[in-house]
């Protein structure tokens, strides 16, 4: 689910109404959130929800264990387990056809014909997002920077919390998990300010950079004969100022939720 | 976050925002509707995979309509549905080549009941090719489908009731001249010739679509002659230097989809629609009848009706040249349904 649509305005209204409603205690709260969490991220693509749970468990077994183990071995041994199943998701998914591509094209220069089936390995929303922030919750335990966090529960909505799964930006643990062990609630003014940040954010998104940019910069870069100076250079800016005022349209989108959840 | 808790009346401005965006939003639409413009659906790719799931689901009885737009102009169907009681799936595309469709619902799908296939000369004999632009047209409504999300599902079911009342929401994806979404508010607007190449003539909308795909001419387009001109105009831009047809090719790279689709008990059924003026002058000359549509009749050996072979078919005008207006379409599809039952080659359950 992208921010930038209509089902996302439902989908946060729904959480707002619930979160801030008489229903829920605290803990269900944050069950909540992550339920939501994951149906935000499974309406891309549901079978991918498992990597995000892979990751996720693996990196809670591998803090637990860093933290409670004294062994040196033991303990490069877990991080090790971290390293290799994060990474290598992330090779796999993210860089696997690159690196196919690179070994065909060495396997070709030797003199070797070799052409295996296509991967279509299809990239999982925002995986570099949460492979990175799981990775420096191990990493920070394993140098003795962090403690574990207290609860699974807090864990999981550190991984998966919606605002910055697909799109960052990369929190460390210690900035995060600890806001979740207490209540939280925005105050009215808050609120507003994060609706007025959000409406921004969505006027950036849509109509400058998709609306008002996206047509001419495309014209330029699809051009199929050479163009003049100002054209060239009027079509890289608007290029540039479109990926700009995408990520700068984002940023407050996920400055809402937090403010919403009056998380800093 | 202190700094955001400051002596600004948040409330207020609110306030503020909300009733001018309300305001706005108000004289927006009273602004688009004193113009004439009346609320309706996008013809794009979410309704279309959206009746192209639909296919999944379906029994031998079923009817499903592929082809570019003259099936679907022509082929009204709750004209249908009142004569068998079956209302097909309608998944033509307007500028579409019906073969990304037809090989889609071959190699895809277990679909096996009835599949009418509209011909449309100019586009279903040119060069089978993924690079054409109404090849593409088609196939990239059936990559979509393939990969689309259940997000997407879910923001176009939302967008639905937005359409179905907002005027000043009325775009499409084929991207007309008189759209009035914003993008195409700001295409429209002349910047001298950048690109050195002649302007298109500024091609309107000139249909409505319901929820089910079903499309109509506007009235404005079937009575009134300058609008009219405008559309024919587009045609003649577009076609005027068009080649001849390559021989053999579209029907080689047909036949075996529909020999496979005829294998398993599916039932194709191909319709060429009236044309007159430019369009029926052009296909004389690059699709001649018997170079091409007897030739595919024969090759693929299905049934096959050509408007100019039924009485009750071929004493059509269409107002710019391609298209009949609602009414006529009515009785068009009345009289091909009346052939197709009496020719029993619709299931027995749609002889009502």
């Amino acid at each position: 689910m992208v921010f930038n649509s209509l089902g996302f305005i439902v989908f946060f209204a729904i959480i707002l109404v619930l979160y801030y409603g008489p229903f829920l205690g605290w803990i269900n709260k944050k069950r909540m959130l992550l339920f939501f969490s994951y149906l935000f991220y499974g309406l891309w693509n549901p079978p991918l929800i498992i990597l995000l749970w892979l990751s996720t468990m693996v990196d809670w077994i591998a803090g637990n264990k860093l933290h409670t183990e004294e062994n040196q071995k033991k303990r490069n041994f877990w991080l090790m387990v971290s390293m290799v199943v994060n990474l290598g998701f992330l090779g796999f998914f993210k860089y696997g056809n690159f690196l196919l591509e690179n070994f065909i094209h060495f396997v070709n220069l030797l003199g070797y014909s070799y052409e295996p089936l296509p991967m279509n390995i299809i990239l999982p929303m925002g995986i570099s997002f949460y492979t990175f922030q799981t990775m420096s919750y191990t990493i920070d335990v394993y140098r003795r920077h962090l403690v574990p966090a207290k609860t699974f529960l807090d864990f999981a909505l550190y991984v998966t919390f919606f605002p910055q799964l697909v799109a960052g930006p990369i929190v460390r643990a210690g900035d995060l998990i600890e806001q979740f062990y207490e209540e939280k609630k925005a105050t009215i003014n808050l609120f507003i300010w994060g609706l007025f940040l959000f409406t921004l954010g969505l006027f950036e998104k849509i109509v400058m950079a998709d609306t008002m940019f996206s047509g001419a910069a495309d014209a330029v870069f699809n051009a199929d004969k050479m163009l003049n100076f100002w054209d060239a250079w009027a079509g890289v800016l608007l290029f540039q100022h479109r990926y700009f005022l995408t990520l700068q349209g984002i940023h407050p989108a996920l400055l809402v939720c937090h403010i919403c959840w009056d998380l800093s | 976050m202190s700094r955001i808790d400051t002596p600004m009346n948040h409330r207020k401005a609110l306030w503020i925002t909300l009733i001018l965006s309300l305001f706005s939003v108000i004289s927006w639409e009273v602004y688009w509707r004193s113009k004439g413009r009346i609320p309706d659906l996008s013809d794009d790719k979410f309704l279309w995979a959206e009746k192209r799931a639909q296919v999944e689901d379906l029994d031998k009885n079923s009817v499903v309509i592929i082809g570019s737009s003259r099936v679907l102009f022509n082929l009204q169907l709750p004209e249908w549905e009142k004569l068998t009681g079956t209302k097909p799936i309608q998944l033509a595309t307007a500028g579409g080549h019906a073969v990304p469709v037809l090989e889609d619902i071959v190699k895809n799908t277990d679909y096996s009941g009835t599949l009418i296939v509209g011909v449309t000369p100019g586009i279903f004999f040119s060069k089978p090719s993924k690079e054409s632009r109404s090849w593409g047209r088609t196939q990239k409504r059936v990559d979509y489908y393939h990969k689309r999300t259940y997000a997407d599902r879910l923001n176009h079911f939302l967008s639905l009731p937005l359409q179905n009342n907002l005027a000043f929401l009325s775009a499409a994806e084929n991207e007309w001249a008189d759209d009035i979404d914003l993008k195409s508010l700001l295409r429209a607007t002349k910047w001298g010739v950048r690109t050195g190449r002649e302007n298109d003539p500024p091609f309107n909308s000139f249909q409505y679509l319901d929820i089910d795909r079903n499309t109509r001419m506007s009235h404005k387009c079937a009575h009134d002659t300058a609008f009219t001109n405008t559309v024919k105009r587009v045609w003649k831009f577009h076609n005027e230097k068009a080649k001849k047809s390559p021989k053999d090719e579209a029907v080689l790279y047909i036949e075996k989809l529909v020999k496979k689709f005829e294998d398993r008990g599916g039932n194709l059924i191909f319709l060429q629609s009236p044309s007159t003026g430019f369009y029926k002058e052009q296909e004389a000359k690059n699709q001649p009848r018997k170079e091409f549509w007897d030739v595919l009749m024969q090759k693929t050996g299905v049934k096959g009706y050509h408007y100019e072979d039924y009485e009750s078919l071929k004493n059509f005008d269409c107002p710019e040249w391609s298209h009949l207006s609602g009414e006529d379409a009515d009785k068009f599809t009345n009289a091909f349904v009346n052939i197709l039952i009496k020719d029993s080659v619709l299931p027995q359950s749609q002889h009502q």
